[in-house]
Parts: C-alpha cells; structure tokens; sequence
C-alpha cells in the first residue's frame, strides 16, 4: 500500500496532466450539452460582456458600410411593396385575409463574436431567452442564411452557424424546385457544399440556392449561397455542388432571428406521427 | 513566488488576454490564421512555479480562450500539453547559463536563440495539437499541416514581437 502512495506521489504530474486533457477532451466532444450547462453560461456570460464592448467599438467603426447595406436591403423590400405597383386590371378581386396567417416573426440583432477557423464555428448574438429567443431558431444576415440557434441566455444566444458540422440546410435550386441538403466540409469559410441533387438537373454556375419550404426553420426563399462548380459524386446519380455561401462571415453584424409561429403546432402533429398506431 | 511575482503574472495574464480576444481572434488572415499570442503568458511562467500549478494555469488559460472562440476544451487540452513538456523542453535545449533560480524565461536572461527555439517548438507542437484535434481527422493530412504550421509562424512571429518591445522598455529603466 505505502508502496503504491509512493508511486502515486511519484506520477502525481502525470496524473494531473491526464486528468485536465481527459476533462478538456470532454469539453470538446460534447460541445453542444456543455454550451447548454449552467457553469458554462457562467463563464460565458464573462465573456459575452466582453465581447459586447468590441462589438460596440466595432459597429460604430462600420456604421457607413452597415447603413449602405441596410439601406440597400430597404430599397429591395420597398420594391416590393404594394404601392409600388400600379392596378394594370380594373377588376379588383377582394381578398380574404383570413387566407393568410403569419408564419413567420424576425427580430434583429447584433453578431458579438464570431469565428470562422475552426472546423465547428460559433455566433454569440445579443438577443437571449428574455427576448424570446429558444433553440432551433433560424438566424439570417441581410446576405443569406448564417445558422441555427443553440442555446440561449437571458439575454444573449449562442448560434450554430452554417460553418459547422452538425448544421445542414434544405437548400432548394431556385427556379428548378429540387431540393438538396448543404453543408459545409470544413475548409474555406466561403464555400459550401450541397448534395443530393438528382444531376437530370441542369444546372448552370451562378445559379442561386434558397432556403426550401420544408424545414420551417426558414421561410422559403433566403438565400444561401451562388454555385460556383458542380460534380457528379460516387454514385453518379446525385452532383456534388460547390457554392459560394451567400453570407458574408468575413463581416457579419446585423442579422435577423427567425421565429415560426406555428411551429409548435407542426410539431405537435410529427409526434401523432411517431406514436405506434395500437395506442 | 512573492507578492510582486504573482500580481506581474496576473496583469499579464489580463492583458495578453484582452489582447487576444479583442484583436487577435479576429484577425482571420488567409481564413484561419488568428494567432495564439495567449501562449505567450504560459511561456514566461517563471521557472520557480511548480509544476501542478504550471499545469492547473496552462489549462485555465486555454480554457479561457476557449470560452471567447466557443471550441469546448481544444486549446485547454493544447495549452495543458505545452505546459506539460515544458520541464522536457527546457532540458532538451541548451543555454548559456543554467536554470538558476531568479532567472526569468525571456531574453533579457538567456539570449534571442534560447527564446526562439524554447517559443518556437512550444507554439508549433500547440498549433498542431490544435488543428488536427479540430479537424479530428487525418484527411487532408498535409492541408492541415501547412495551416497549422503557418499559424504557428505568425503566433511566433507576435510573441517574439512583443518580446522584443518589452525588452525595450526594461533597457530605457
């Protein structure tokens, strides 16, 4: 016994070594339970405060370029509006309105911190859980689709974005209605991939991706990223497509959160789905 | 370690790592380059600090980095190999004058060509040890070791910058 004491006061620094690389080990694998644990919104409470202070120093660098952008998504929704149209027919058709139900609710916010270097990369944004913020959010910049909320704080959100291994996108070819899944392979921050595009498509570099209908995590139709080349993959049945995402995460700050209003109500009904039929 | 020893460390500690957060993990040069100049604090613990404590603040200070990227435990788990071969590291390369106590790991005491290749192996093994453990694969083996090595030069190249200015500062005393 004393023998053993004696060998364990010995490799005691080994011991210890071992112990934090199995601990920061853990920490790295099970990223996602973690960002969720109360210690850790300690610490990250810490360093969101921090980082509120360089994202406030930062956007008021940046408040021409960010209003320039802002102005120009203005000019693209204005375009859009109703009295931007003339009536070209004198026969006026009334609309119900109780047709049509809101989907889909947007808030903004500001991206605090953000990386694009590893191969899992995060978004914190200054909106949390007091502001209505819950997991599963989808979060877009006035680019395209930047990621999916993970986990919330009272007052800040932590995002998984589009650069990340765990997120995959319904992406939908717009114009030709197929519907493919992206991703993105870990390498450059500016291209993704997407697959399971059937290739009797035909397809043409430059051609936009959007989000598809069927996710109800995005409303259809943002963009998500430009195809750059395309391949057909192992199988020769399906293209590897290589697109430019249509974010940009080399300077990402006002992004909008998506909240679907009835996405409980989908939910509700994929359970009825998944209960055995003899309940 | 006295009084003095421990509150130089701290204030170190405070602005290297407000350093790192606010600059340079935004840096992203050529996508992925955002040196780790936190290494630097784990670098110049002094020789006299144990070598549990060496460990306990190498792992608090990557750690910290983590909690700012969002990377779970990849530069604590790196952080705690460098300080865990330093005592290897400091055997293996040789200097002028032994480790004496009151020594300071630095150039002022052991000279630009102990600095660089105790600062240099250190920061190269961290960002090898960083890049494969986040990629997690040995795909694109060679891809990974370019990124990591290039990262590693322009961690390098800042810490032996701010080295060089800190030494400065102690010729004008």
């Amino acid at each position: 016994m004393r023998n053993l004491l004696a060998f364990l006061k010995r490799i005691r620094i080994l011991l210890l070594f071992l112990l934090l690389e199995v601990l920061a080990l853990l920490m790295t694998f099970n990223k996602s339970t973690f960002h969720n644990a109360a210690s850790y919104q300690f610490f990250m409470g810490i360093s969101n405060r921090v980082m509120t202070v360089r994202s406030n120093i930062v956007s008021f660098i940046n408040l021409r370029d960010e209003n320039e952008q802002l102005a120009k998504e203005n000019i693209m929704l204005r375009s859009r509006l109703k009295s931007s149209y003339i009536i070209s027919d004198l026969r006026v058709f009334e609309k119900n309105d109780t047709l049509y139900r809101q989907q889909y609710e947007y808030l903004t916010a500001n991206a605090i911190q953000y990386t694009t270097n590893y191969r899992d990369n995060y978004i914190t944004l200054d909106k949390g859980s007091g502001q209505g913020i819950e997991p599963g959010m989808g979060v877009f910049s006035p680019g395209g689709v930047v990621g999916i909320v993970e986990a919330a704080s009272k007052n800040y959100c932590l995002v998984k974005s589009i650069l990340h291994s765990e997120v995959n996108i319904s992406t939908q070819i717009k114009g030709k209605g197929v519907t493919g899944t992206s991703l993105w392979d870990g390498e450059n921050y500016a291209f993704g991939t997407l697959t399971d595009v059937p290739t009797h498509i035909k397809l043409k570099k430059g051609d936009t991706l959007i989000t598809s209908s069927f996710s109800g995590i995005f409303p259809a139709g943002i963009p998500v990223g430009y195809i750059d080349s395309y391949s057909t993959d192992a199988t020769r049945a399906f293209y590897k497509i290589k697109f430019l995402i249509a974010a940009d995460f080399s300077d990402l700050s006002t992004v909008y959160i998506v909240r679907n209003l009835i996405k409980d109500e989908l939910e509700d009904l994929e359970k009825l789905k998944e209960k055995p039929e003899d309940e | 370690m006295n009084n003095r020893a421990i509150l130089i460390n701290v204030l170190r500690f405070l602005i290297i790592l407000f350093l790192q957060v606010m600059i340079f993990n935004h840096i992203d040069l050529f996508g992925y380059i955002n040196p780790s100049i936190y290494l630097f604090f784990i670098l110049l613990i002094p020789f006299e600090a144990p070598l549990w404590l060496l460990l306990l603040l190498s792992f608090f200070t990557g750690f910290t980095q983590d909690v700012f990227v969002h990377t779970g435990g990849i530069h604590a788990a790196a952080s705690t190999f460098i300080g865990f071969m330093r005592p290897l590291l400091l055997r293996t390369i040789v200097s002028k004058r032994d480790y004496e106590s009151g020594l300071q790991p630095g150039v002022a005491d052991l000279g630009w060509t102990w600095f660089l290749s105790y600062a240099g192996l250190s920061v190269l093994m961290h960002s090898l040890f960083v890049f494969y453990l986040d990629k997690f694969s040995f795909h694109g083996f060679f891809v990974t070791f370019k990124q990591a090595f290039f990262q590693a030069i322009a961690t390098l190249f800042f810490i032996a910058l701010f080295e060089f200015l800190m030494n400065i500062r102690k010729k004008k005393n």
